[in-house]
């Protein structure tokens, strides 16, 4: 047997790996918090995938995601970009509720990420708090 | 054919010769309880109920039954019939759910739990391998991994099995 059929497997299982759609150019915002200053804003990339049995995966581009912080938020189609407004102080964390239709069921995933860097510092706004990808995952 | 095969052929054989009720009935449909069930639906694959008694305990006699009423019930969908019976289940793609059967008699009744089977899986597993020796045993064992785990898992189709059997009585 030939090294091929290995070999182009594997290709195409690494290919398999990359996102398959591009989220819309323009970010959403995601409201600040009332009478606090903002310190700077970051760009999150909200991605949602079906993971399925023997490791395969797909992404969604129908998850629909409600992202709050602190009593503010946003509803979202993935894949999609999130500009998240930094205030001084502690930072909180993101709470996403996710679903889509996979099958005949309306799935749901949901997700808290707390922010990488807990404090932020007025003087700095050079550091991210916040991740440069979100992943959310639907089991199959 | 070799010897260690006999133990796997003859239970094979037997069950062969198993005479099953005719169906009588017409395959039937299920019912949607839920839209999304329904607009979800990639086709129907037919499902044939078949009720039993298992009379001595450790001893399964299989004594069919006929004329037991049966309900279904799935995610979005439910059915309900008399065994033997013929139903058009609906078929998936992406996910599917286990559906639950019950079926009783004046003194009887069982549950059972049936998981949708992942035939795009199943059929990548029972795809035949080529022969080279051990290295080219697992070099396809590898290639198969990879291409299960480079597959689409949202193309993925869900067939519930074609025969299911509900047992009443004294359990295995």
């Amino acid at each position: 047997m030939s090294l091929r059929l290995p070999l182009v497997a594997a290709v195409l299982a690494l290919s398999a790996c990359a996102a398959d759609y591009d989220p819309p150019a323009t970010p959403v915002a995601l409201p600040p918090e009332p009478g606090k200053p903002v310190l700077q804003r970051e760009t999150v990339t909200v991605s949602a995938f079906l993971a399925g049995a023997s490791s395969s995966l797909a992404e969604l581009n129908t998850a629909r995601c409600v992202i709050a912080r602190r009593g503010q938020t946003v509803t979202v189609t993935t894949p999609m970009m999130l500009s998240i407004p930094v205030h001084a102080g502690a930072q909180a964390p993101l709470d996403i509720d996710c679903n889509a239709q996979i099958g005949p069921r309306l799935a749901r995933a949901t997700l808290r990420h707390l922010p990488e860097t807990a404090i932020a510092d007025p003087a700095d706004t050079a550091s991210r708090h916040y991740p440069e990808q979100i992943t959310i995952r639907f089991r199959q | 054919m070799k010897i260690r095969y006999l133990p796997l052929a003859l239970p094979l054989l037997l069950a062969a010769c198993v005479d099953y009720a005719e169906v009588k009935t017409p395959p039937q449909s299920v019912s949607f309880t839920q839209k999304r069930a329904q607009a979800a639906v990639q086709g129907y694959s037919e499902t044939t109920f078949r009720s039993f008694r298992s009379t001595a305990k450790g001893r399964k006699d299989n004594q069919e039954l006929v004329g037991v009423r049966c309900t279904l019930a799935g995610t979005g969908f439910k059915a309900a019939f008399v065994t033997p019976a013929i139903v058009k289940m609906p078929a998936y793609k992406g996910a599917a759910d286990p559906i639950t059967v019950t079926c009783r008699t004046d003194k009887e009744r069982t549950d059972k739990t049936v998981k949708p089977i992942n035939m795009t899986l199943l059929r990548m597993n029972q795809s035949s391998t080529t022969s080279g020796g051990i290295l080219g045993i697992a070099l396809t064992a590898a290639a198969k991994g990879i291409a299960k785990a480079a597959r689409d898992p949202l193309k993925d189709e869900f067939n519930y099995p074609a025969n299911i059997h509900l047992v009443l009585g004294v359990e295995d």
